[in-house]
């Protein structure tokens, strides 16, 4: 007999909530790229209000998780568990933001830029397999799979290093191109860089519930 | 940094008639720190407890084996001074069990018994073990009052002190406050936090957080058996055994 039943439900409620939140944020990222090919004006202010939905989740998280921390008096597994499930949710925030940042850029880009743009598509692949990964390394608390997701990260570190160059380049070559633009398109690729680098973080967290220590992949 | 042990202990067998009630446990106690031991009812925790003074020596059928080295020597070798240790090692049970005498006389008991006579020197001996047991503010002035009109938590308290007063190095305490209210349990783990500066402290405890709280050193124990031992923080968030982690997380058996 399981003595613990409505604690187990209260565990397994948290880890689905971190997987609905994942699950939706990749389905914002691909909403993003769709976003930035087509310059969908509408989908980017849908990008910047999806940003307070993911906001919500976080705190549904956070205060599920200290509920069950005050009433259950978690050790071992559990805590971390739970622990970590916070500092996901906080990670996944932060990636979702660049979301939104996105959204704000193609609002405020006025330029026709499409070599920048598809460039930045090359991310596109990459962060969507990241999130696949993760989601299946968060629910398996599988290991291997949270290095693979590192493994995707340095992918997007080596994209992003011969991009800088590339985006030079192109901006020497079109004198036409006023500096603010070629700047805000570089900082949307820095976005993506980043959220490789939250995503990561997870990984990290991935192991350290697994196996109770820290790791530094990034 | 390497701590002393106070005891070390080898191939600690226990059996009571045909009953085996411990297996061969291995464990060397670390000097001026809380141990905590913890495991299901039955798993061997009183009898582990009760071989570090021979108390188990009261009870008929009980025989054990290995050995049990404390300060270096072996406390069941023919010969050792019982009464000496039983000095050394003191004990505090789950009942607070005061004597029906006053609160003053319950302190000075084990140093009357110890033959201490002088009158000055026994006030002097009452009065430090009632101040190391956190009780002498709330009792000074009723000293002469009987022991058995204090609270629970404070009878509690006299028996620490009663132990104290033997002058011991061990303290070994049998769940010493499952019969008490939540501040009086607080109480108690706070006085036995600032013990550990002086003595070494041996806890049995089914409160899992209260080993989680005030133990430096925890040990697990099932059907006899040391299963897990170790830092109390390293066993209660990542422990080495499965049965460990089913223990503490409540989804044993
Ligand atoms: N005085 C005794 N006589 C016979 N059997 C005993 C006695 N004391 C304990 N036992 C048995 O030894 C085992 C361990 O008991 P105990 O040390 O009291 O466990 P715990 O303190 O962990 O609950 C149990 O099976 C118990 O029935
Ligand atoms: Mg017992």
């Amino acid at each position: 007999m399981n003595i613990r039943e409505s604690f187990d439900i209260s565990i397994q409620e948290n880890q689905q909530l971190i997987v609905k939140m994942m699950k939706c944020i990749q389905e914002i990222y691909v909403a993003m790229f769709d976003v930035i090919k087509s310059n969908d004006l509408d989908g980017a202010e849908r990008l910047i209000n999806d940003d307070i939905l993911v906001n919500e989740m976080e705190e549904t998280i956070n205060e599920q998780a200290y509920l069950v921390v005050l009433k259950q008096c978690p050790v071992a597994s559990d805590l971390r568990k739970l622990v970590t499930s916070i500092k996901v949710a906080n990670e996944l925030e932060r990636v979702a933001d660049y979301a939104a940042n996105i959204g704000v850029y193609i609002q405020k880009t006025t330029q026709n830029n499409e070599s920048y743009r598809k460039l930045m598509l090359n991310y596109r692949q990459p962060l969507l397999d990241m999130f696949t990964v993760l989601i299946e390394a968060y629910n398996e608390s599988d290991v291997k799979k949270a290095f693979k997701v590192c493994a995707l990260d340095n992918d997007i570190d080596i994209i992003y290093e011969q991009q800088i160059k590339q985006f030079i380049a192109i901006t020497r070559e079109k004198t036409q191109i006023v500096a603010e633009e070629a700047s805000r398109a570089l900082l949307v690729i820095k976005q993506f860089e980043r959220a490789g680098d939250h995503l990561t973080n997870i990984a990290e967290h991935i192991i350290f519930l697994r196996t109770g220590k820290h790791v530094t992949l990034n | 940094m390497k701590t002393k042990n106070i005891f070390e202990i080898e191939n600690l067998s226990v059996i009571y008639g045909e009953t085996p009630a411990l297996k061969a446990i291995d464990i060397d106690i670390n000097e001026k720190s809380i141990t905590a031991l913890i495991g299901p009812s039955g798993c061997g925790k009183s009898t582990f407890l009760r071989t570090l003074n021979r108390m188990n020596d009261l009870i008929p059928e009980c025989r054990v084996m290995g050995s049990v080295m404390i300060r270096g020597e072996n406390c069941y070798e023919n010969g050792y001074d019982i009464i000496g240790l039983r000095k050394k090692v003191g004990m505090v049970f789950q009942k607070p069990n005061p004597f029906p005498m006053t609160i003053f006389d319950n302190v000075a008991y084990g140093p009357r018994c110890q033959g201490v006579k002088n009158k000055e020197t026994l006030n002097e001996m009452v009065l430090e073990a009632l101040k190391q047991a956190a009780l002498y503010d709330e009792v000074k002035d009723r000293l002469e009052s009987s022991a058995l009109s204090l609270s629970g938590g404070q009878q509690q308290r006299l028996c620490i002190a009663r132990a104290l007063a033997m002058k011991p190095e061990v303290l070994l305490m049998d769940e010493p406050t499952s019969a008490l209210d939540p501040i009086a349990t607080l109480k108690i783990e706070n006085l036995i936090e600032r013990l550990k500066k002086q003595y070494s402290i041996i806890i049995v405890t089914h409160s899992m957080q209260q080993a989680a709280r005030i133990a430096d050193y925890t040990a697990f124990f099932y059907m006899g058996e040391l299963i897990e031992y170790g830092k109390t923080d390293q066993l209660f968030s990542v422990p080495k055994h499965k049965q460990t982690e089913d223990y503490i997380t409540g989804r044993f058996g």
